[in-house]
């Protein structure tokens, strides 16, 4: 079993924005600073239990929207706007998973010890993370996809992740900028195909 | 010119964002039945309906920016983004008017989401920022309200990444306004 799961594609998440994903059901919180540099904790700020992807991006920091408390890239709580003067303690903290950006993919790790190993090491571009209608198991089966969760076909890397069961997220890059379009419509003709399928077979 | 308006409703919204965009002001007056007939804008005498007419209508006012016409030979996509936006404002009534919770969202929601999804995904992939081309226009207007609203229909924004692309990037637009459960851009 893989310790990486690819939970979306980079260009879904721009610089300085939050966006929500699910994994089996876990919520998480994906954010992008001004630096580039991509982010994944636990979708649940520590103070009201609000979801952070709501949340904004300034300066470095993700603000939750509920009171505005700002966490900094190490998860620490750096501001709190209700007591500007408070030197916020370090042991407040939002819940950091691990999270690498490969071929055009945002992979995160639960296993604080996962082996970057795994992941793809070639260039790719994000073309489309597409919604699928059928549980992971049977997506897995039809694609052929070994157990890390992801392989390449010709020019196009394919990944896929479950947000919550019976529902896949299909992740499609490809190998040149110029064939994004075809991989696209690639991925669309493969989630009717499986969707299809798993009509006929239900789980 | 007044519009005969229901605050709640997600086709009245659409066309009061239309006008806080183009910069048009439009008065409105409470009327319970715009939640069955939606908006309906009394002007020259006479009354419009629909949220694509009224939208257009006001695209024609002397005071709207000729950007908020479609450029030559770019695809109207106006009546699919009015048929969409009937039937997520169908849907949502129906929910939001349920005696009982509903379990999940309906599969008529999903194909809706789905066939919005594809659509935006395409577009960005052939860099054609908004529904209507190069600028926003009378569809992306009544795209907007769907795919803000369909939290009432408890649809995971996690699995449409191109929608929440255009959401972000609506919410950014000089003029954008909030309704009932579409809060503000931060």
């Amino acid at each position: 079993m893989t310790d990486w799961f690819p939970l979306a594609l980079g260009m879904d998440v721009p610089s300085e924005t939050a966006a929500p994903a699910r994994l089996y059901g876990k919520e998480i919180a994906l954010w992008r600073g001004a630096d580039g540099q991509v982010h994944a904790w636990e979708d649940r700020c520590p103070h009201r239990g609000m979801r952070l992807s709501f949340g904004f991006v300034r300066n470095g920091n993700l603000a939750c929207l509920y009171h505005g408390w700002q966490f900094g890239a190490d998860a620490t709580c750096r501001h709190i706007p209700a007591h500007p003067e408070l030197r916020v303690p370090g042991t407040i903290h939002a819940h950091a998973y691990r999270a690498e950006e490969r071929a055009g993919i945002i992979w995160v790790s639960l296993n604080e010890d996962a082996s970057l190993d795994e992941l793809p090491d070639e260039d790719a571009f994000g073309a489309r993370s597409i919604l699928v209608q059928a549980p992971l198991a049977s997506v897995r089966v039809a694609l052929a996809l070994p157990e890390e969760g992801w392989k390449w076909q010709e020019d196009c890397l394919v990944a896929a992740h479950e947000p919550e069961p019976g529902l896949t997220m299909l992740h499609m890059a490809s190998a040149t900028l110029a064939n994004r379009l075809d991989i696209a419509a690639r991925a669309k003709t493969t989630r009717d195909h499986l969707e299809a399928l798993n009509e006929k077979v239900p789980a | 010119m007044r519009l005969r308006d229901w605050a709640l409703d997600d086709r009245c919204y659409a066309v009061r964002l239309g006008a806080s965009l183009m910069g048009v002001h439009l008065p409105t007056i409470t009327d319970a039945a715009a939640l069955e007939t939606g908006p309906v804008l009394e002007i020259d005498g006479g009354c419009l309906r629909g949220p694509a007419d009224i939208l257009q209508r006001l695209t024609s006012l002397p005071e709207v920016s000729r950007d908020w016409h479609l450029g030559i030979g770019e695809e109207r996509r106006d009546a699919w983004a009015e048929s969409a936006l009937e039937q997520l404002s169908h849907l949502r009534r129906a929910a939001l008017l349920a005696a009982l919770p509903t379990d999940g969202v309906p599969p008529s929601v999903f194909r809706l989401m789905t066939e919005i999804e594809d659509r935006l995904s395409d577009d960005r992939l052939c860099d054609r920022p908004w529904l209507s081309g190069r600028h926003p226009g009378v569809a992306d207007i009544l795209l907007f309200p769907i795919v803000a609203l369909s939290q009432d229909l408890e649809v995971p924004l996690d699995l449409y990444p191109a929608i929440r692309n255009f959401i972000r990037q609506f919410k950014a637009l000089p003029g954008f306004m909030t309704m009932p459960g579409v809060p503000e851009c931060h």
